[in-house]
């Protein structure tokens, strides 16, 4: 049976979200503001989320709000108070990067469905298993896992959605407690792993490295990642331009357009 | 003066250097803490074969044993590491069990494994944010102990029913990843520890001139260790050191003696 296949693209504003739609994104994930991983700058308030999801729901696409950001008892009241204005957004999930706030979401029965970030750690079958009893439906992808890594876990659990960043920057350290500098200088969101570096070799010479990996673009691939249960792709990039989000949704869509379109010339048919 | 206990990590284990830590006593180094978050090789001369002669040694000397389980529990290093901990427990080797895997506390939950788990520090985002719904959350899963590097969290965590281990001296991390970053600045496979001799070189950072360390794994920022005192007494303080002279070094320096 085909399954579903999504392409998740980024927007850190209505002009992204905009472009996104007219890429081809089935669905597009924003932040709220102080609450996401991303700066505010690049994150939308709740007032400015209700709007990205009429626009989104008017053109039948998915809205998700991304709110993973570092969560502390000194911003929890937060993140409750956000929760508590969320449920009458009919935004179609939260992706949420903190286990205190997955229990707290679980408790409060909002009836959106939630996906765990990469930023949660999820290595292993019994932690799908326990956030499929805490009630997540989607299990967003480490970006440092080996792909028979990622095999082992959606065969351990072929009922939970699984997403995997396909397009844009991969973070190869931890992303989640990483402490190099992510920062905003002149409009440009800098990562503090593709900054230079330098080593001295044991002959004295100097080599200049960046710690960071380029960009990732798993679009000629896909097939090997559906064949393994992955159903959504996802495109980091909600700092970047909007001539990025275009691009990059424009490769994602073709991509999976071509696959779905290769499956139904090529599906085996049986005979009785 | 606060009672103080200490659980102390070597970056590598061998028979002669837990030999030297053995020779102090409880009240300067009441246990030790075996296994490494990344590589059981830059650990333990012969990987995780150590483990189990290190534990019984440390327990026949009277030494309370932790056993911190790997930070990447990808399969098949699950079940490998929970065999371990069944290992441990059965033949009585280990006190405790410090951990940073939410599938890993829930499998132990579940099986009604009796060794006591602790959250480990490895296991909270870079800016160590705790909150009470996490903690709670941790408890619910049997955590019976918590690391932290905040001071202000001993006591709050105290009252609600965990004990409490105060990560007080230890290399600064700045990042680290699933794979070694000696083998990728090589571009060659490491051989159970092999790299790890190589591995002691630095990297500059030239936008901000910061001098960074490779550790195998890990990237740690090339400055001295600072102890940090609590006025609020941990029900334990952690170490992380290089070898048995820096901890000679360190206890000489502290109030521990």
């Amino acid at each position: 049976m085909m399954p579903s296949l999504e392409v998740l693209a980024p927007a850190g504003s209505f002009e992204h979200l905009k472009v996104a739609i007219a890429s081809g994104a089935d669905a597009i994930y924003i932040g709220i503001k102080g609450l996401s991983a991303r700066p505010d700058e690049w994150s939308f308030d709740l007032e400015e989320a209700r709007d990205a999801i009429s626009l989104a729901h008017e053109n039948n696409r998915r809205l998700y709000f991304a709110i993973n950001a570092s969560i502390g008892e000194y911003n929890f009241q937060n993140i409750t108070d956000l929760l508590n204005q969320i449920g009458d957004t009919h935004c179609d999930a939260l992706i949420l990067g903190n286990w205190g706030v997955i229990r707290l979401v679980a408790d409060m029965n909002l009836g959106i469905p939630l996906h765990a970030s990469t930023l949660l750690g999820v290595y292993n079958v019994p932690t799908i298993n326990l956030l499929a009893e805490m009630g997540v439906t989607r299990v967003v992808l480490n970006t440092n896992l080996m792909i028979h890594e990622i095999a082992e876990m959606t065969r351990g659990v072929s009922t939970m959605e699984y997403e995997i960043i396909a397009y844009g920057g991969l973070c190869y350290n931890d992303n989640w407690r990483c402490r190099l500098p992510h920062y905003t200088q002149n409009g440009v969101y800098h990562v503090g792993c593709k900054d230079s570096y330098q080593y001295e070799d044991e002959q004295g010479e100097i080599k200049r490295f960046t710690i960071g990996f380029a960009d990732i673009d798993l679009s000629p691939s896909l097939s090997q990642y559906i064949a393994i249960g992955i159903t959504s792709f996802k495109i980091e990039g909600r700092t970047r331009s909007a001539e990025y989000i275009s691009r990059s949704t424009s490769v994602m869509r073709k991509a999976v357009d071509e696959y779905i379109a290769f499956r139904k010339k090529n599906t085996i048919r049986y005979y009785s | 003066m606060i009672a103080k206990k200490l659980l102390v990590g070597l970056q590598c284990w061998t028979l002669g250097e837990l030999e030297k830590v053995l020779q102090f006593s409880n009240e300067q180094v009441a246990g030790i803490i075996l296994g490494d978050p990344f590589c059981e090789f830059r650990m333990f001369p012969h990987g995780n074969w150590d483990l189990v002669a290190l534990a019984k040694s440390a327990k026949g000397a009277g030494k309370t044993v932790v056993y911190q389980t790997p930070v990447y529990l990808t399969h098949p290093r699950f079940e490998n590491t929970v065999s371990a901990i069944q290992h441990l427990e059965n033949n009585g080797l280990c006190d405790w069990i410090l951990a940073q895997d939410v599938g890993l506390i829930s499998y132990l939950h579940d099986a009604a494994m009796r060794t006591p788990v602790s959250w480990s520090i490895w296991g909270t985002d870079r800016t160590s944010s705790i909150s009470y719904s996490y903690v709670n959350f941790l408890i619910s899963l049997g955590v019976r102990g918590m690391e932290v590097v905040n001071p202000e969290w001993i006591e709050p965590i105290n009252h609600l029913g965990l004990q409490v281990l105060m990560r007080s001296y230890a290399p600064t991390v700045i990042t680290y990843r699933h794979k070694c970053y000696v083998e990728s600045f090589f571009n060659i496979r490491c051989n159970m520890g092999d790299l790890c001799q190589k591995s002691k070189f630095q990297i500059k950072d030239l936008r901000r001139n910061l001098r960074l360390k490779v550790n195998g794994y890990v990237l740690e920022v090339d400055a001295p260790s600072l102890f940090i005192q609590p006025s609020f007494a941990p029900d334990w303080f952690t170490v992380h050191l290089s070898d048995s002279q820096q901890l000679s070094d360190f206890l000489g320096e502290s109030d521990f003696s």
